[in-house]
């Protein structure tokens, strides 16, 4: 029993140094900013139309 | 501080947007003088019908197809009411409110104005295109708010 505690144990550290793929993440965050800037620039464009 | 790669390289981006808009900002606030519309004039609201030139509402010539537009908003119209413009003529258009506030759009330009008793607004826009332009009072002001507007007709030169 305690052999396999130790053993878990371990298993959690080597769990916790290991990076998570954030690839994911960083897609999702680069969509919201191509949704910002293309709404700026259509704002931007309608000012221009409107002068 | 542990970062992952990834979250360095979305915080960068952002960082760097701000920096980015407040340097845009800057410039044009301090370099270029924009501000947002607003005059800085004021007047007393009791008075307009007395003070120049609310006094006598209306389009005035002041240049070369370059025209002064006075308008006088209370609840729940703009005076004057017939506007007649020639086309391509610049317009600087001056206003004032009587009573509460109210708004002054023009529908489909950039002429969007806050009109609010004791303050004088003022715009310059240029009417490339014939037609009739529709101008709203966009801040509800009462109970007539949706009838106050009035017509802006831009005949061919
Ligand atoms: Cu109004």
């Amino acid at each position: 029993m305690a052999k396999e505690f130790i053993s878990d144990k371990k298993e959690q550290e080597i769990a916790q140094k290991k990076e998570y793929s954030l690839f994911g993440t960083f897609l999702s965050v680069l969509m919201l900013a191509l949704f910002l800037i293309l709404s700026w620039f259509g704002v931007y464009y309608l000012f221009i139309q409107r002068l | 501080m542990h970062l992952h790669r990834l979250e360095k390289v979305w915080l960068l981006i952002g960082i760097g947007t701000l920096v980015m808009f407040l340097t845009i900002v800057g410039i044009s606030a301090f370099a270029q003088g924009h501000h947002p519309p607003s005059d800085l004039t004021t007047l007393d609201p009791q008075k307009v019908d007395t003070t120049e030139p609310f006094n006598q509402p209306g389009l005035k010539k002041i240049g070369d197809n370059e025209y002064e537009l006075v308008i006088v908003s209370q609840a729940f119209a703009f005076m004057p009411n017939d506007i007649k413009i020639p086309e391509g003529a610049k317009v600087h258009i001056i206003v004032t409110s009587k009573d509460v506030v109210h708004g002054l759009e023009i529908v489909g330009t950039n002429v969007n104005m806050m009109v609010t008793p004791g303050h004088v607004n003022s715009l310059t826009h240029t009417f490339h295109k014939p037609g009739s332009y529709l101008i709203i009072c966009n801040e509800y002001c009462g109970t007539g708010h949706q009838m106050m507007s009035t017509k802006i007709e831009v005949t061919k030169a």
